[in-house]
């Protein structure tokens, strides 16, 4: 990428709304030829603070809600960690630092979807300081989802890109609307507990179990299988994963994930039904972590504090499972599983089972696994 | 003699207000209007061949961990 992609300012952009605004008024800085001078001060991102920044001033609409929006705050993120650790204070270890130096970078902006590439993929302008109403998904969705939903639903994971993709180009926000990205409702939930999600039979009614044209929809009851455990393809998951620091450079902290990449396939008992995901049976995903995930953390914060972090800081381990439903963006109308009923009827190596549990998983991992294998069909 | 006299008046008179306006009273002007104009932000940033001088953030679009 050249600096001019990174920097570069087109010509009429200075003419448009957000142009005539003048960069200082935004960035501060100096109006300064000298490039040092004129770089005192400097906002990189005017749009960070409190869910909107300078974007306030016009768009109060959206920046009222979008400040306790998932996008922006990651609930979830800090109510899983939260729940680990507990008993344990996040202030008491080094995570809120982790925290700052790494989980923050997704955290998503105003202008980190509209104006410049998230934090995480080193920002850069996306379209000369353009603003880009529909943000571009290979570059900014996938720069914080890319190692599983947008990776996957462009095929740049797995084995086949999501059929809304490959057959119709569909972009992230074709579903997933500015509604629902700048407004988590209710308020601080996880998830699947978002009442304004997109649901598969909002484009597909006559797919809804009971009142289908298809034999097989009407063969499962409602709610009783997710789309996506007929229609989803292999996916991607991370296990093994540990949290680390690379301190090679010094001044240059960045933390690190080695992990060893899985496909699978595996179909799950899900074991939270909310309004968002009310199937009993749901397509599985592993978390990447680990009992030992963090534990470089107590090192760490023995070389920078001087006094060691907890020995046991995920101490509610077993609280909760690493095998999770899961949203899989790769959906084909024809799938292996669902060529015929007995494709998946019979087939173990679909069902998340006690053998694919590793020694050490959390305990909640068996609330997840499928004891009763759907017996083959006869007639 | 006069008629030369004069155009030498004028010239000298033009340049002193040249010189007052540039850093008198303009001079004021302008720098009252640099702080809220971006004037030489645009200059330098749509300047797309500089930009290139200061390299690359290396914004490649590189997958996170975040699903």
């Amino acid at each position: 990428m050249r600096g001019r992609d990174t920097y570069g300012v087109d010509k009429d952009y200075v003419d448009s709304v957000h142009g005539k605004v003048g960069c200082i008024n935004c960035h501060k800085g100096k109006n300064v030829s000298d490039k040092d001078k004129a770089h005192e001060g400097l906002v990189k991102d005017p749009s960070e603070e409190d869910g909107g920044g300078v974007c306030r001033q016009c768009h109060s609409d959206i920046t009222s809600t979008y400040k306790n929006a998932m996008h922006y705050n990651l609930t979830g993120i800090k109510d899983i960690v939260g729940t680990i650790i507990s008993p344990h204070k996040m202030q008491d270890t080094l995570l809120p630092a982790a925290w700052k130096l790494d989980c923050a970078n997704c955290h998503a902006s105003c202008g980190s979807c509209h104006v410049a590439w998230p934090k995480v993929a080193e920002g850069g302008l996306l379209n000369r300081h353009r603003f880009e109403k529909n943000p571009p998904m290979e570059k900014t969705c996938y720069a914080c989802h890319g190692s599983r939903f947008a990776g996957e639903y462009m095929g740049l994971l797995g084995p086949s890109p999501d059929v809304h993709y490959e057959k119709y180009q569909m972009v992230c926000t074709d579903c997933h609307k500015g509604s629902e990205l700048h407004h988590t409702m209710p308020e601080g939930v996880k998830r699947y507990y978002a009442t304004v999600t997109p649901r598969c039979e909002q484009c597909h009614p006559d797919a809804v179990a009971g009142r289908s044209e298809v034999a097989m929809h009407n063969a499962h009851k409602k709610n009783e299988l997710a789309c996506t455990v007929c229609h989803a393809t292999e996916y991607f998951n991370c296990t093994n994963c540990h949290v680390s620091l690379d301190v090679k450079e010094a001044g240059n902290i960045k933390v690190i994930f080695p992990s060893d990449p899985l496909e699978t396939f595996k179909i799950g008992r899900n074991i939270d039904r909310s309004p968002g995901n009310p199937y009993a049976y749901n397509l599985v995903r592993h978390t990447p972590m680990k009992k030992d995930s963090l534990a470089s953390l107590r090192y760490f914060q023995a070389v920078l504090t001087g006094k060691p972090g907890p020995k046991d800081l995920i101490s509610n381990y077993d609280a909760l499972p690493t095998w999770n439903s899961a949203s899989i963006h790769t959906i084909q109308l024809k799938t292996r599983q669902n060529s015929s009923c007995n494709a998946c009827h019979g087939h173990k190596d679909l069902f998340l089972t006690k053998q694919d549990l590793e020694p050490g998983d959390p305990k909640a991992n068996l609330k997840v696994i499928v004891n009763k294998i759907p017996p083959r069909i006869r007639k | 003699m006069r008629k030369h006299r004069r155009t030498r008046f004028t010239l000298a008179a033009i340049t002193f207000l040249g010189v007052a306006f540039t850093f008198g009273l303009g001079g004021t002007v302008f720098a009252a209007e640099s702080p809220a104009s971006s004037s030489e932000c645009i200059k330098c940033h749509t300047d797309l061949k500089k930009m290139d001088s200061y390299g690359a953030a290396s914004a490649g679009g590189a997958a996170a961990i975040a699903g």
